[in-house]
């Protein structure tokens, strides 16, 4: 790494863990409790915070599998860049959705009653997250050239559940809440949430960019030196060959 | 039962709703702290392997 990249990492991990720090003050310490959930509305502070990260890492991780089927044959070393941006990604947004989907469950058995409901936001969601880790787990069993393609084609078809989850509380009846933003009349936060969710949506997409940086950059590495070794071993074999002949 | 960190008034809040609100606090906490620890593990096994 350059000294401008590790002045820029060490720069955007002081700035995170800060924006962490204030984003957990303000949740717990510097937000007024709700007058029908009581101080459990604090949980909606570090529940949403996830699903903005899904929704922000995993159309990240379409977009960079769209690149690698588009580079592979063109520029090795971008579709090699590509294919570690999409697992990087993939690890954060599934992250996201799993917590997501805890926080939900922890929050609903107070709230609702219930631990989980097999309504179309809550059913969809997990087919997304099963989706994910179905991406991931053939990422580690599988090997060769072809990884990454088949990775990458199974990223684009996985991506179609997104939007269905999106638009799922507006589709169907469900127990969930309308979203947030663009769900219609009564949607929105209400203003003395604001700043709270605010922090700590931005604090937590700060650590999920800072994480999947880092995973990237160690899975780019990874993977060069897989095509190195590759190499060295077809030029191994092309020489003992010619030796031969 | 209540934590100096995470507010609890017996008056609008439940006992459960209390641990379930420190449990989302702690579990966010701890899942993303481990997998950060994962991605450094996974970087630095990288490095080292590249200075070989």
């Amino acid at each position: 790494m350059s000294r401008m990249g590790k002045a820029l990492f060490g720069l955007w991990s002081v700035m995170t863990f800060s924006l962490l720090g204030y984003g957990l003050f303000v949740a717990l310490g510097d937000s007024p409790p709700d007058a029908e959930q009581g101080n459990m509305i604090r949980a909606f502070y570090y529940h949403f915070p996830n699903w903005i990260g899904a929704g922000i890492f995993l159309p990240l991780n379409l977009l960079a599998s769209v690149a690698y089927l588009a580079l592979r044959k063109k520029n090795v070393l971008a579709a090699t860049k590509a294919d570690a941006l999409a697992l990087a990604t993939a690890e954060m947004g599934v992250l996201y959705c799993v917590l997501g989907m805890i926080t939900g469950s922890l929050w609903g058995r107070v709230e609702w009653g219930i631990w989980w409901a097999w309504d179309a936001r809550l059913t969809t969601t997990l087919m997304l997250a099963l989706i994910y880790i179905a991406y991931l787990m053939v990422r580690r069993i599988s090997s060769g050239s072809s990884r990454a393609t088949i990775c990458a084609v199974l990223a684009i078809f996985g991506f179609v559940d997104m939007p269905i989850v999106y638009m799922s509380t507006t589709w169907w009846r469900t127990q969930h809440p309308a979203p947030v933003f663009g769900g219609g009349d009564g949607s929105g936060i209400a203003p003395s949430m604001m700043r709270a969710t605010l922090w700590n949506v931005t604090a937590w997409v700060a650590w999920g960019v800072l994480v999947a940086g880092i995973r990237y950059r160690g899975e780019l590495q990874a993977q060069l030196r897989e095509q190195e070794d590759a190499l060295r071993v077809l030029e191994e074999a092309s020489i003992e060959e010619a030796s031969n002949v | 039962m209540s934590s100096p960190f995470v507010p609890y008034d017996p008056s609008i809040d439940t006992p459960m709703g209390y641990r379930h609100l420190l449990l989302i606090y702690c579990v966010v906490w701890a899942v993303q702290l481990a997998y950060g620890g994962y991605a450094v593990l996974q970087w630095k096994r990288s490095r080292k392997n590249k200075s070989e």
